[in-house]
């Protein structure tokens, strides 16, 4: 079982490594989408992994500013979408 | 994308200064070129491009101040540096100038663009050329101050001066989309419905978004009047969405270099014809088009040729560029012995017998990405100086969707093979973001043509055809 803290630092790890356009390395609380550090591709390289490596899916219209800001709110995000999914 | 830029655009110009429009994303090299080129002194920015404005301060020993940063975390790169750091909240006090003279013809802004070795291009206009811009599109959109005008571009890209010139000439509200907002469609068609945004104005890439992920189609956007678009092509299929999900929207194919802002426009609001372009329409007011041949002559016995334009919207010519200036400015002599200048648009086109206008391609090698104008050139001279790399082409590919993808492939020496990753990590420090290919393949050799050349011409179409084998 993947644990909160493992996905945190994987997420970030993709995304310094094959994300980010930024020289600053990213962390699992920087502002993804006003520091530039990730385009509007990234965003889409991003839900795909996500989905990938958390077996979730992602509904294009919950991919809001709300849950996808930082890394940690992406990750609060596909916890509550599998939480919910537990429950049906 | 903030307050502060609407405040930094109109500041400068009433200080009869001229503003040169910086994509913070871009490599700092590139942008120090431009800041050589023309001289820039005094940045704009805010705290969150605080590394990109420090690197610049480190790289142009001539830059004197750096307006927008405040706190000590955003500043600290820069201690010792021999430049001046003023914060928003300070720059009442930067510099008090009492009423300055400010003509007409006097230069108010300066678009860059990268010439065909990548060396920045700047595109002079002057209070001029923007105002008869303002005017005449508020004319042709009669904008008033029940408009709200989304703004979806930076600064550095041309189709912001219609929100930042026209907003405030007609009394319109303006709504400047963050950065965020243009990441998240979803997020973005939400905050439009909210906003009540009467006129949006963008590149199609970004309706296609909208329509996709943005899940515009369940939205009400019954306050829209009109969805202008230009850069690049509409497909019809989404133009025929668009007018299904915008009921009360019309269409506007916007065409014009930045070097005359707009020029023609086409109007629609019934679905178009699904097997031809969607045409560019005829010229907008204070404006004179031709279609002409090799010769320069109007052309007679085709209805195809190079579109060339006088419009009151013209540039002044390129910075420091009279070269330039002379491979793109017919000059010819009226009677009075006054030149007249007509702006050679490098755009193929086609006119139909009620002089409507079709976009057919380029006479050079440029292309739009996302509505940004490149030079496939510079991306090959960049994608050539990698190590291993032998030969590089680039082309464009459209991509299922029906967007065009800026794509590459490339020969390696022998034994070598690409790495894409570290490919796109070292094009970063020479190309702008949407310069670098979403793709990059290795091949063992290209078409060559009979003299033994790479034949680009025909591995560029291969790329164009590629899925539609």
């Amino acid at each position: 079982m993947t644990t909160t803290a493992d996905l945190d630092e994987r997420l970030v790890a993709f995304i310094n490594d094959e994300v980010s356009t930024s020289a600053d390395p990213v962390s699992a609380h920087t502002d993804l989408l006003l520091t530039g550090a990730v385009d509007s591709l990234g965003v889409v390289r991003i839900t795909q992994w996500l989905e990938d490596n958390y077996g979730t899916d992602v509904d294009p219209l919950e991919v809001t500013l709300e849950n996808f800001q930082t890394v940690e709110r992406m990750v609060a995000y596909v916890e509550s979408k599998r939480a919910g999914g537990h429950e049906e | 994308m903030s307050l502060e830029t609407m405040i930094a655009v109109q500041a400068v110009l009433r200080a009869g200064a001229a503003f040169v429009p910086l994509d913070a994303l871009s490599p700092v090299a590139a942008l120090a070129r431009i800041i050589d080129d023309c001289g820039i002194r005094t940045i704009v920015t805010d705290t969150n491009r605080a590394t990109s404005a420090t690197d610049l301060v480190h790289a142009c020993p001539q830059i004197e101040a750096v307006i927008g940063l405040d706190s000590p975390g955003t500043t600290g790169a820069l201690e010792g540096a021999d430049v001046r750091i003023v914060s928003w909240e300070d720059v009442g006090e930067f510099l008090a100038i009492g009423p300055v003279p400010v003509l007409d013809d006097d230069l108010a802004y300066v678009m860059y663009t990268s010439g065909s070795t990548g060396e920045p291009k700047g595109i002079m206009h002057t209070h001029r050329s923007g105002l008869a811009y303002a005017q005449l599109s508020a004319d042709l959109y009669q904008v008033s101050t029940d408009d709200r005008i989304a703004n979806f571009s930076p600064l550095h890209f041309d189709i912001s001066t219609f929100a930042f010139f026209v907003g405030p000439a007609a009394g319109a509200c303006v709504i400047l989309l963050s950065e965020p907002y243009l990441k998240m469609p979803a997020s973005l068609c939400a905050h439009l419905v909210d906003e009540k945004a009467t006129i949006l104005y963008t590149v199609p890439s970004m309706y296609m978004q909208m329509l996709g992920r943005g899940g515009a189609a369940g939205l009400d956007f019954e306050s829209v009047r009109w969805l202008k678009f230009g850069g690049e092509v509409l497909p019809p299929a989404t133009a025929a969405e668009l007018i299904d999900v915008f009921p009360n929207a019309t269409l506007s194919n916007v065409y014009g270099p930045a070097e005359v802002n707009q020029c023609t426009y086409y109007h629609f609001d019934t679905p178009p014809s699904t097997d031809a372009e969607i045409p560019i329409g005829a010229a907008w007011g204070n404006t004179e088009v031709r279609v002409v041949g090799p010769d320069g002559h109007d052309v007679t016995d085709s209805s195809t040729g190079e579109l060339v334009v006088r419009t009151a919207t013209m540039m002044q010519g390129y910075w420091n560029r009279p070269d330039l200036d002379a491979g793109a400015i017919d000059r010819t002599i009226d009677a009075g012995g006054r030149a007249v200048q007509w702006f050679r648009t490098g755009d193929l086109v086609d006119v139909d017998d009620a002089g409507i206008l079709t976009f057919l391609g380029r006479r050079d090698h440029q292309i739009k990405v996302r509505g940004h104008r490149l030079e496939l050139e510079s991306v090959e001279s960049a994608l050539g100086a990698l190590p291993k790399v032998v030969h590089a082409v680039a082309g464009v590919r459209r991509s299922d969707s029906g967007e065009d993808e800026l794509v590459a492939a490339v020969v390696l020496e022998d034994d070598c093979a690409v790495d894409v990753a570290d490919f796109r990590r070292r094009l970063a420090d020479r190309l702008a973001p949407y310069a670098i290919p979403t793709q990059i393949q290795q091949v063992d050799d290209f078409a060559r043509t009979p003299s033994g050349k790479i034949d680009r011409r025909t591995t560029r179409l291969m790329f164009t055809q590629e899925n539609h084998r």
